[in-house]
C-alpha cells in the first residue's frame, strides 16, 4: 500500500487554542495522482495545506512523504525533498524580471546561493534553460520584463515555470485558478494537464469545472474532517456532499 | 555590465570629481561625508535588499568607534588595525542581535535592535574605559602601514576614500551577487523564497553580519578622523540619522544612501550657525522629502531622466 501512495497523513489534527480546524483527517494522495482537495468556507483547507506544506505545525498525527515522517521537518527543506508549494495569491518576486524569477529556482540547486563575493553574471548559465521554461508557460522571449508589471494570469504562468524548473515530484497548489478569469483558467489549466504527466499534484479548488477536467481523485473535507473521497462522478452524487454545499454560493 | 561604456564613464567622473574634491572643499567634511556614505550603504543594504529595519545602528557604528579608539590610543595598535578590530566586534555583535531579532517580523524585530542599541548605550555610559560623558580622545593618527603619514587631512582624506570604496564596492558586489539575488527574493516575498527551499533565516543573518561589520568599519574610521570616540555614536540619535539618510536618499537604490548621507552631512554644516534650530529645520526639510519624494532623491533623478527622455521622443 505504502508504495502506491506518495503523500499521505495518518490522524493528522491542528488545534488553535480551543478550537480544532482539522480533525484526524487520513488522506493518501496516490502517487502520478491529480488530487483534488475540495470543501466549503471554512472546511479548513487551507490549515490542511499549511500543514502539509509544513507552514504550519500540527498538534497531532504524522504526514509521511514517501514512508519518511514529514511532520516536523522546516518548510525550507521541502522542495530538497522534491515537493514543491504554489500560494493562492500569485507567488513571484515582482521587483525582479522574469528571467530572474525562474532562475532562482534553478540556482537553489547549484549550492552557490550563499555566495555574496560571487558576480551574479556566474549565473548566466542558466539563462537558457530558465529562457525554455518561460517559453513552455508562453512567456517565452520576455525575459527582462519586471514580474510585477505583468498581468495576474501571466503571473500564474510565471510561478509555474519558476515551480516546474525544479522538477518536483509531488506539487501541492493552493487555489491555482483564484482570481483568473475565464480565458486564463482555460490556459492554466491546459499548463497544469501538461505539468501532471510523471508527477504528482495535490491541489485546493474551488472551480468544480476545472477539478472535474483535471483530477482523478477528489477528497471532500467539512468542518475539519474528510466528509467523502472518490472520482468527481461519485463525489458529487454523494447526498452529504450535495448538502454541505447546500445554499452556499461557492458551490459553483 | 562591463560592456556598458556609459557605466564606466559616469564611475570615472564620479571618481575624477572625488580624487579632485579636497582641492575645494574642506577634506574633513568631506570624510565624515564618505564615513556616513559607508554607514548608511551598510544600512540600505539591510533596509532595501533584505528588507530589515534595524533601528540600532549606532551599536555597531559606536561599538568600533570606541574599539578602534581603545586599540590604537590605549593598547597602541596601528591604525589599520585598529579599524579592522572595530569592524569585526561590531560583525559579532551583529551576529549576536541578528541571531535573535530575524526570527521577530516587522515592529517587534525593530524593537529588539532598538532594546540592544539602548543597553549598550548604558553600558558604554557607564564602563570606565570610555571616558563617559568626554569620550576617547585624542585618538592619534599613527601612520598607515607605517609609511602613510594621515596627520595631513588631505593625505587622510584619500585614505578613507579607499576604505569607502572598497566598503561599498563590497556591498555592491553583494547586491549583485547569487547571494543578493536570494536576499531580494525574500525582500519581494518571502514566503515563496521559503517555498523555493531557502532558510531564509540564514540569509537574512548573513545579511545582518555584513551590514553591522561594515557599519563597524565606517564608525572605526570616523574615530581616527576626529580622533574621538564619543557617546553621541551609540547614541539612538544616529541610528536615526542612518534611517533619515538613506530614506532622503532613496531606499533600495544603491546610490541613494550616498546622496542621503551628503546632503544630510552637507545640511547640518550649511545650517551649523541655527544651533538647536538644526533639528526643527532637519526634521522638516525631513518630512518634506518623505511626502513629496516617496523614493527619495534618486527617485526623483529617475523620474526627471524618465522624463527628459519622453521629452526627447515626443519630439
Amino acid at each position: 500500500m505504502s508504495d502506491e501512495s506518495i503523500l499521505e497523513t495518518r490522524g493528522l489534527t491542528k488545534a488553535f487554542g480551543g478550537f480544532t480546524a482539522i480533525k484526524d483527517v487520513d488522506l493518501k494522495v496516490r502517487r502520478h495522482g491529480f488530487h483534488a482537495l475540495i470543501g466549503p468556507n471554512g472546511a479548513g483547507k487551507s490549515t490542511f495545506f499549511n500543514l502539509i506544506t509544513r507552514f504550519l505545525t500540527p498538534t497531532e498525527g504524522t504526514i509521511l512523504y514517501k514512508g519518511q515522517d514529514i511532520s516536523r521537518v522546516k518548510a525550507a527543506r521541502l522542495p530538497d525533498l522534491g515537493i514543491l508549494r504554489s500560494f493562492q495569491i500569485s507567488a513571484v518576486f515582482p521587483r525582479l524580471t522574469l528571467l530572474e524569477n525562474v532562475r532562482l529556482a534553478l540556482q537553489h540547486g547549484k549550492g552557490v546561493s550563499y555566495r555574496f563575493w560571487q558576480n551574479e553574471t556566474s549565473l548566466n548559465e542558466l539563462n537558457d534553460r530558465a529562457e525554455s521554461l518561460l517559453a513552455d508557460v508562453g512567456l517565452g522571449g520576455r525575459g527582462a520584463e519586471p514580474a510585477g508589471t505583468l498581468p495576474y494570469g501571466s503571473k500564474r504562468a510565471l510561478e509555474l515555470a519558476t515551480t516546474l524548473a525544479f522538477e518536483p515530484e509531488l506539487m501541492l497548489l493552493d487555489e491555482p485558478m483564484a482570481g483568473l478569469g475565464t480565458e486564463d483558467i482555460g490556459r492554466i489549466a491546459d499548463l497544469l494537464e501538461k505539468a501532471s504527466h510523471g508527477r504528482t499534484i495535490l491541489m485546493v479548488e474551488h472551480n468544480m469545472h476545472v477539478v472535474a477536467r483535471l483530477c482523478d481523485r477528489i477528497t471532500v473535507l467539512a468542518r475539519g474532517e474528510v466528509l467523502a473521497e472518490g472520482t468527481y462522478a461519485e463525489v458529487s452524487s454523494d447526498p452529504r456532499v450535495i448538502e454541505s454545499y447546500v445554499g452556499r454560493s461557492d458551490a459553483a | 555590465m562591463f560592456a556598458n561604456p556609459r557605466k564606466i564613464l559616469i564611475g570615472l567622473a564620479l571618481l575624477a570629481i572625488a580624487l579632485a574634491a579636497p582641492a575645494f572643499v574642506y577634506p574633513v567634511l568631506l570624510m565624515k561625508v564618505l564615513c556616513f556614505a559607508l554607514f548608511a550603504s551598510a544600512f540600505n543594504l539591510l533596509l532595501g535588499f533584505a528588507g530589515i529595519l534595524s533601528f540600532g545602528h549606532a551599536m555597531f557604528f559606536g561599538s568600533a568607534a570606541y574599539v578602534s579608539a581603545q586599540t590604537i590610543k590605549v593598547l597602541g595598535w596601528p591604525t589599520e588595525l585598529g579599524i579592522l578590530a572595530g569592524g569585526a566586534i561590531a560583525a559579532v555583535l551583529g551576529l549576536v542581535v541578528g541571531a535573535l531579532c530575524i526570527r521577530r517580523k516587522g515592529i517587534y524585530m525593530t524593537m529588539i535592535t532598538l532594546a540592544f542599541a539602548q543597553m549598550l548605550f548604558f553600558v558604554f555610559m557607564s564602563a570606565p574605559f570610555t571616558g563617559g560623558e568626554n569620550g576617547l580622545q585624542p585618538v592619534p593618527r599613527r601612520a598607515i602601514l607605517g609609511m602613510i603619514d594621515i596627520s595631513n587631512d588631505r593625505v587622510l582624506y584619500y585614505v578613507v576614500l579607499a576604505i569607502f570604496l572598497a566598503g561599498f564596492g563590497l556591498i555592491y558586489r553583494v547586491i549583485h551577487s547569487p547571494f543578493g539575488q536570494v536576499l531580494k527574493a525574500i525582500r519581494d516575498n518571502e514566503p515563496r523564497a521559503i517555498s523555493l527551499g531557502y532558510d531564509v533565516d540564514r540569509f537574512k543573518l548573513i545579511a545582518f553580519v555584513l551590514s553591522a561589520g561594515l557599519s563597524g568599519i565606517a564608525g572605526a574610521t570616523k574615530a581616527v578622523i576626529f580622533q574621538l570616540a564619543s557617546l553621541t555614536d551609540v547614541h539612538w540619535g544616529m541610528s536615526g540619522e542612518v534611517i533619515l539618510m538613506t530614506l532622503v536618499g532613496g531606499i533600495g537604490s544603491i546610490f541613494g544612501p550616498l546622496l542621503g548621507a551628503a546632503f544630510i552631512v552637507g545640511m547640518q554644516n550649511q545650517l551649523a550657525g541655527l544651533g538647536e534650530w538644526v533639528l526643527v529645520v532637519q526634521g522638516l526639510i525631513f518630512m518634506t522629502l518623505v511626502m513629496v519624494l516617496r523614493a527619495g532623491i534618486m527617485g526623483l533623478m529617475s523620474d526627471l531622466s524618465r522624463w527628459v527622455s519622453k521629452l526627447r521622443a515626443s519630439r
